[in-house]
């Protein structure tokens, strides 16, 4: 029987939910991407697209 | 719908009761005292570290840091190898807290609190360089086994006949120990590098005299990107902490995952610095520029006799099985927990099959690839280069924000230096790989 996220320990139950922030059998809820997160992904999109744009770059000239 | 619910509640409920067991003897030895419990404690919870730092080395890692002691000697990169060490220290310290607060993989994180687009994202690209990086590995296992006389279609089916066994028959635990043994042969580089005698006072005079030798170039860059490149790569973030949750490892057990993750750091670099150490004495000087592996493994034979050749060809094998047999396992955890399918290596196979056919088709198109002729193998291996060069920062970014995120983490959130570290790691692989970036528009950048 799946017991949501207790595991007898030493004939002990151990509550794992206590430790875990989200309980493990439960589904994850989008994160709020707002403030300097949002920056670090408009940074991370910026970072990508130049990579791909220097990829593209060195596969034409062969200088890859 | 309904019924795919039952489904995956089964799977769990099984997965669950087969993890307990391990999770029991993990509590009962943690109750007991002694010094022996505590060893006995260590023994069982060390493995997720010291097998993903092993495997690090792999067959691609081999190579690199070969040609890399070839090409420099033994100046700049001994005292860099033990920097990047520190760094993957540092990040797969993370994966383990990680882990073992959430009880769930990389790939399930990032798809759940970032979404898909980001989760389709970090997959597509781990599955594509977990397929590129494995045909290096069957490209190192082909060469070892070359120098024993093994030709090339029976290396790659013993490879793959060992791989797809141990991840189809054996429990997470077994899976695990099979594996570390088979990891303690990477070992093998350190007597290796006793026989060839080196100048320990050349390796100690390194540290005091850390210079670039034949100054920045683009050559140089591309060098010190492969060897970064080598040491933390995007997989091993996935593979740690998939395997942290597979083996059932709670709060409690951080500590021992962090020595766990030290030990396998210290192997690792040990291990690398004997590669460099031994062709930088061995074979730098040579006189011969931009030797490949089975050139180099000439050169050692020559100095070292037909034994120290067959050592090294036997390293190379064993670096490429290791890290065949992780990047097969790290291939369907993310899978399994992108999609919510069964994912463990505790499943049965006929259960789990959707689970295991992804890592199993993976490794078999690398060994096939392998096989064919002429298969432009050289451009495989700097496309994999390409590619984790690329995906690292975004990897580590996405660890670091959930590292940050209380929502998540609670009590466990990383500290201010982690957080600097993990920054400043992040920012010298975007300079890094921008300034390669240049080279590539302006070629004589660095000239």
């Amino acid at each position: 029987m799946l017991n949501n996220g207790s595991a007898e320990k030493n004939d002990v139950l151990v509550e794992l939910n206590k430790v875990t922030p989200i309980p493990v059998h439960a589904p994850l809820q989008r994160a709020k991407v707002k403030g300097w997160v949002n920056v670090v992904f408009w940074g991370l999109r910026i970072y990508i697209l130049a990579m791909v744009v220097l990829v593209i770059i060195g596969f034409a000239r062969g200088t890859l | 719908m309904a019924k795919n619910l039952n489904y995956i509640e089964t799977d769990a409920q099984l997965d669950w009761k087969i993890r307990q067991q391990d999770m029991q003897r993990v509590a009962s030895l943690h109750a007991k005292r002694g010094i022996w419990a505590k060893i006995m404690l260590l023994l069982v919870l060390i493995g997720p570290g010291v097998l993903t730092m092993i495997a690090d080395n792999d067959a691609g890692g081999v190579i690199t840091y070969a040609q890399t002691g070839a090409t420099y000697g033994i100046g700049f990169f001994i005292p860099s190898l033990i920097i990047a060490g520190f760094i993957a220290y540092v990040v797969q310290e993370m994966t383990v807290r990680l882990g073992a607060v959430t009880h769930r993989g990389h790939a399930e994180m990032i798809w759940g609190r970032y979404g898909s687009f980001w989760g389709w994202f970090s997959l597509v690209d781990l599955v594509i360089a977990n397929v590129l990086t494995l045909v290096t590995e069957f490209i190192g296992i082909k060469i070892g086994m070359g120098v024993f006389g093994v030709p090339t279609w029976i290396s790659d089916v013993l490879a793959i006949a060992l791989d797809v066994f141990v991840l189809l028959v054996l429990r997470y635990y077994t899976w695990e120990r099979i594996s570390l043994w088979i990891a303690a042969g990477n070992l093998i580089f350190i007597p290796l590098v006793l026989m060839a005698k080196p100048h320990w006072s050349v390796v100690a005079a390194s540290f005091a005299n850390w210079n670039i030798p034949g100054g920045f170039t683009a050559m140089f860059l591309f060098i010190v990107l492969a060897n970064f490149g080598t040491t933390i790569a995007p997989w091993m973030l996935f593979f740690q902490q998939s395997s942290v949750v597979d083996k059932g490892l709670t709060v409690k057990d951080i500590k021992h995952g962090r020595l766990d993750t030290g030990i396998g750091t210290l192997a690792m670099v040990l291990v690398a610095l004997a590669i460099i150490v031994l062709t930088g004495s061995l074979v730098h000087g040579t006189g011969n520029a931009n030797l490949n592996i089975s050139q180099i493994m000439d050169i050692i034979g020559r100095r070292l006799g037909p034994t120290g050749e067959k050592l090294f060809a036997l390293g190379l094998v064993e670096a490429g099985t290791i890290a065949a047999i992780a990047l097969t396992a790290s291939t369907s955890w993310a899978m399994g927990e992108a999609f919510h399918w069964p994912k463990s290596i505790n499943m049965p196979a006929l259960k789990a099959w959707k689970f295991y056919l992804p890592g199993i088709l993976s490794a078999v198109l690398a060994a096939a690839i392998v096989m064919i002729p002429h298969a432009p193998l050289g451009f495989l291996n700097m496309l994999v280069q390409v590619i984790a060069s690329i995906f690292m920062p975004a990897a580590l970014l996405f660890l670091l924000l959930l590292l940050n995120d209380k929502e998540v983490m609670g009590e466990y959130v990383n500290q201010k230096w982690q957080n600097i570290s993990g920054f400043v790691i992040i920012g010298l692989l975007v300079v890094l790989n921008g300034l390669y970036g240049l080279t590539v528009i302006f070629p004589n950048l660095f000239s």
